[in-house]
């Protein structure tokens, strides 16, 4: 390679191409920019919650149980409390209803009842300041999450009533260890002493409490420890936190959101790159006849290859400069439009490792994109500086030159598959995400040629001569046809296909909106106090929507398998394992709720039915079935406050959980738990927020153990949750359509210079420029038509297929939406493509003439 | 300088690659062309279209391979050396001028007579500064002096031929091709560039082949090789001073 010749080719190149590059790079630094960004985030989470995780936790060790400690775990945990650096800290939690004195408001709480050193890491941030150091010094004295006292209108100071006692509210807790954020608006947290927690008397038998306990220990005994007992706590229902347990879930749980999103990203920049590629394309082929001149004065194939290389590297290093800058001001938005989707405070930078990998993403797509097009310009052959007459098809260098386009083909597709699996974080969906995109690209590929063909085989008869013409330019040589489909089709095919996504799954978790949908939850509702709440509500004017027993249970076994038969298998399956850990809620009835459809076997007779039979049938909602991997007629055992019940299938259901009502997984008959312990839940429709506050302010005082969830306070967290994800991913969609656009104007600038000579001939044989005009834009009129009637076919394939088996909803497609978004993306091609007539057209013939034989 | 042996050259008619032997589904160009040309001798190749003039001229240049016999340039065997070889060779050797100019459109022309002097292996390439000076020079002896920052764009036809011969002299090459240099020019100019050709020519005494149709510019040559069919027809020897006296 001859360096100064090749350095000064590219310096001298670059100066020429530089506006164009602006373009091409233009269109994959926005993909960059998303890549860049959403890296950069996630760095950030990493290293906070890497950096903050032990005061995160607030402890060394954290266990956690619904049914407190067994004898079991109290012995496996002998090592533990003789290693542990100070007592264990022990916290009890349970949710219960708070009244405020002053303001004669009340809410659902969670109580958080303390007993030793608490955080035993970390700090507890108070307003007024430092009053954490008081807490537990004199009874009676609590501490609350400052969103409570917003909610209840009471302050420092106030008196708050919970269980039948008054308190005082010593200050609020703006910064705490474990995670405030959605949790605090439904249920905030109350701070007091084991002591005070026992004064309520809130803690009876079957109340929902949650057990935990805090150590300090010293380095290197926890880990070991956990893994030797994992299948004893998994049995026995203990869930065990560890500081880097904990940093891996937290860091998984928002990868998990990240990666979604750096998907649609990873879409933009397979985008953009196709733009580029485009590009690329003309641009070489304006370069044959001076490469041949070259290659015929002395230059090696190898300097040829180094000069485009080079320019190459050239646009990848603008193109992720260009992605980086985008990127500064998305990185700024982000943490507010996320939200409280972050799990913790960060600030974003984008560090050196984000900067590397825009870097050499954007350097690695343009050196894929130019990859084939520089092969074919090393292979020019010399001799077509001298033989006018000269083909392509003569430079092919036959066997060898097919070889080489299908390695290249191989590197892009392997590339593809890699940067997907890599965002993706996980090989099947990084793997389907790469097979969609390449069955996409290929379909738009095999539609345009189709057309082609169609059009060369059967030219429309009768047209007006510019008609013809610019239907001819679509499969003439040079022709724009594939390149211009690919880019226009797939940037609507990912914008359509993330917005009917969107739709669609939003749509489904938007929870029913039917104004007379139960906005009020009351539970814990123990059996001789039904009556009496029911009696409450009707006098506060509520309407009681739906009830139902609530008693708590546990698989047992499957077709006589004991359930630790299973769980002591490794290879369990994640759905199977949820299936037989989880508790569950059973319920009895003798009919189908209005939610609820029967899609296999046949409903019980009641009366068939006795308290006293040795199994009963029960009900089972389809997917729970299915993860359990049970059907109609199968055997399942479960333990029901400590008796072993046999059960058979009978039937399976299939639950609208969207709907606000009692929903369950299993349904016994009545007489088979009738007798049981048990609670009741109760859902209520009270449409005026005082009339629901007085409603609440009477059951504290008249059933201090009954817990009201005001449904309207969860419906709108959920809202808010859901928008920030809808503003998000909208965001996102918004890139990908620049990128379109931005293609667009690469893809008719390419085309216009491509253009430019025959509409310079057809200028001096005589056409107008209303005809030039009507020529190019019959073309892009042809090409938009069929980019966005494919695009957009496939968009409603691809999200059809995304939201039935990916996210398991119905879909409904959003065909205006779609069909919008289609006729916007024709009007903006045809425009743009349109618009390279008129620019060609506005040049005199000579100087175009003095222009061209340049 | 330049020696041909029964230089053939065939292509199959459905556009692969030329075979030897030849059969009924090629086309012959060029059929067993034996030539010699000498250094600082100038010759012109004369010719109908399809005569295989710009085949021959190609072959000689070592721009391609024959299907058979073989080219010596300047003491070497063009079919002994790669392509890499052929090249290097070209860039040390040989210049070229081109009917349609073959100017890089995105340099200037001083830029687009520099590439030559860069192309030149360490031992002969110019310092930076002194391959500006030679290419410089150049442009001021075709009369382009105040030209050198134009882009081919800005320049007439004549005078894109004449940045065409100063970079096609820049590397002072031992043979100089040029395909019908003045086929896209008009007399006047054409005859002008023709001068230019010829006065450098003789001032650095290399060796001149030029493919033309144009006969009173073949006829400033010291030899004519007449082709037809693909083989040559015979070979003219021009009485220069003779010609210029007519002329």
């Amino acid at each position: 390679m001859r360096t100064r010749f090749v350095f000064s080719m590219i310096r001298r190149e670059l100066r020429a191409a530089a506006r164009r590059f602006g373009f091409y790079g233009s269109c994959m630094a926005i993909g960059i920019a998303v890549v860049v960004c959403l890296h950069s985030l996630r760095e950030a989470v990493n290293e906070a919650v890497d950096l903050r995780s032990k005061e995160l936790l607030g402890a060394d060790l954290r266990l956690e149980s619904r049914d407190g400690f067994g004898p079991e775990i109290l012995e496996a945990l002998e090592p533990i409390e003789a290693a542990a650096l100070q007592p264990a800290t022990r916290v009890t939690r349970l949710g219960s209803m708070a009244l405020a004195e002053k303001s004669q408001r009340s809410r659902l709480v969670d109580l958080v009842a303390i007993d030793g050193e608490y955080p035993i890491y970390g700090a507890v941030f108070t307003k007024p300041a430092y009053r954490w150091d008081e807490f537990g010094r004199a009874p009676g004295r609590i501490f609350v999450d400052s969103t409570l006292l917003i909610q209840l209108d009471i302050a420092v100071g106030d008196t708050l009533r919970i269980g039948g006692e008054d308190f005082v509210i010593a200050a609020a807790v703006t910064k705490a260890p474990g995670s405030a954020g959605l949790q605090s608006e439904i249920a905030p947290r109350v701070f007091l002493t084991a002591s005070d927690l026992d004064r309520t008397q809130l803690v009876v038998e079957g109340s929902l409490v949650e057990h935990l306990r805090y150590w300090k220990l010293p380095p290197d005994i926890v880990g070991p420890w956990a893994e030797q007992h994992e299948l004893l706590f998994e049995d026995q229902r203990v869930r065990v936190q560890t500081v880097q347990g904990y940093q891996e879930d937290m860091s998984d749980a928002f990868s998990n959101l990240t990666r979604y999103l750096g998907l649609v990203g990873l879409a933009a920049l397979v985008l953009g790159s196709i733009g580029v590629a485009a590009g690329v394309r003309v641009f070489v082929r304006e370069k044959l006849d001076g490469v041949a001149m070259l290659r015929s004065i002395g230059a090696r194939p190898n300097d040829v290859v180094a000069i485009y290389t080079g320019l190459a590297i050239c646009l990848g290093l603008a193109a992720g400069t260009l992605g980086i800058l985008l990127c500064l001001p998305l990185v700024a938005l982000l943490p507010g439009m996320l939200g409280e989707l972050l799990p913790i405070e960060v600030s974003i930078r984008v560090g050196p490792a984000a900067i590397a990998t825009g870097l050499g993403l954007s350097l690695w797509a343009t050196l894929l994109c130019a990859m084939g097009p520089v092969l074919d310009l090393a292979r020019v052959a010399p001799l077509r500086a001298i033989r006018r007459d000269f083909s392509e098809s003569e430079s092919d260098a036959g066997d060898s030159g097919l070889r080489a386009r299908w390695g290249a083909a191989g590197i892009v597709a392997g590339s593809l598959l890699l940067a997907s699996i890599w965002q993706a974080g996980n090989l099947r969906v990084g793997a389907g995400f790469a097979f969609g995109l390449t069955v996409t690209v290929a379909l738009l590929a095999l539609s345009a040629r189709g057309l082609v063909r169609l059009l060369r085989n059967h030219p429309p008869k009768g047209l007006a001569y510019w008609a013809r013409q610019g239907i001819a330019n679509l499969f003439r040589p040079r022709n724009h046809t594939l390149p211009t489909t690919i880019a226009i089709g797939f940037a609507l095919f990912v914008v359509a296909t993330v917005h009917a996504v969107q739709r669609n799954v939003l749509d489904q978790m938007a929870v029913d909106n039917s104004p007379d949908r139960p906005n009020f939850v009351l539970f814990d509702v123990q059996r001789d106090q039904v009556d009496g709440v029911q009696a409450l509500l009707v006098e506060h004017g509520a309407g009681l929507t739906d009830q139902a027993p609530l008693i708590a249970a546990r698989l047992a076994g499957i077709q006589g398998i004991p359930r630790a038969t299973f769980l002591a298998d490794e290879d369990l399956s994640r759905e199977l394992r949820w299936g037989l850990q989880r508790e569950y809620r059973l319920t009895y009835a003798d009919e189908l709720r209005d939610t609820e459809e029967l899609v296999g076997g046949e409903w019980w007779n009641p009366d068939d039915v006795q308290a006293s039979d040795a199994s009963y049938p029960v009900s089972l909602e389809r997917d729970l079935a299915n993860s359990l991997g049970v059907g109609v007629g199968d055997a399942l055992t479960w333990r029901i406050q400590g008796v072993e019940v046999e059960t058979t299938v009978a039937n399976l259901r299939q639950v609208d959980w969207g709907r606000m009502a009692t929903n369950f997984f299993v349904v016994f008959p009545t007489a088979a738990l009738e007798s049981a312990p048990q609670s009741t839940v109760l859902l209520a429709h009270l449409a005026a927020e005082d009339a629901r506050a007085a409603m609440q302010r009477d059951l504290v005082g008249r059933f201090p153990n009954v817990s009201a969830l005001d449904a309207t306070l969860i419906l709108r967290s959920l809202d808010t949750m859901l928008e920030q994800i809808g503003i998000a991913i909208r965001l996102l969609s918004l890139f990908t359509l620049g990128t379109g656009i931005a293609i667009l104007i690469a893809a008719s600038v390419a085309a216009r210079t491509e253009r430019a000579k025959e509409a310079l001939l057809l200028r001096v044989l005589g056409a107008s420029r209303p005809l030039l005009r009507r020529i190019v834009a019959t073309e892009a009129v042809v090409l938009a038509a069929l980019a966005a009637t494919v695009g957009a076919g496939l968009a409603a394939i691809a999200s059809w297929l995304v939201v039935v088996l990916v996210f398991e909803l119905p879909f409904d497609p959003p065909l205006l939406d779609v069909a919008g978004l289609a006729l916007a993306t024709f009007g903006v091609t045809a425009l743009f493509g349109g618009l390279g007539g008129g620019s060609g057209a506005r040049e005199s013939p000579q100087a175009a003439l003095r222009r061209e034989s340049a | 300088m330049i020696l041909a042996r029964n230089l053939t050259q065939r292509y199959r008619l459905h556009g692969d690659a030329p075979s030897a032997g030849g059969d009924a589904a090629s086309l012959t160009v060029l059929d067993a062309v034996d030539l010699e040309i000498g250094e600082g001798e100038v010759v012109t190749i004369l010719g109908p279209s399809g005569s295989g003039k710009t085949t021959l001229l190609g072959l000689l240049a070592g721009l391609d391979e024959p299907t058979e016999g073989e080219v010596e340039l300047a003491g070497e065997s063009l079919s002994a050396l790669d392509e890499d070889a052929r090249a290097e060779l070209r860039a040390e050797r040989i210049g070229f001028i081109f009917q349609s100019f073959h100017l890089i459109p995105t340099l200037t022309a001083l830029e687009n007579v520099l590439v030559p002097l860069e192309l030149l292996g360490p031992d002969r390439a110019p310092a930076p500064a002194e391959a500006e000076k030679t290419a410089r020079d150049l442009l001021e002896r075709v009369g382009l002096g105040d030209r050198v920052d134009h882009y081919p764009a800005q320049l007439s036809g004549g005078e894109q031929q004449r940045v065409g011969i100063a970079r096609a002299f820049a590397n002072e090459p031992r043979v100089l091709f040029a395909d019908e240099p003045t086929g896209n020019l008009d007399r006047e100019t054409g005859e002008e560039v023709e001068n230019l050709l010829f006065a450098l020519n003789e001032q650095r005494g290399t060796t001149l082949v030029i493919v033309t149709h144009d006969l009173a510019l073949s006829r400033r040559a010291h030899r004519i090789v007449h082709l037809d069919g693909g083989r040559i027809d015979r070979i003219e020897t021009v009485d220069r001073a003779a010609s210029e006296r007519v002329g």
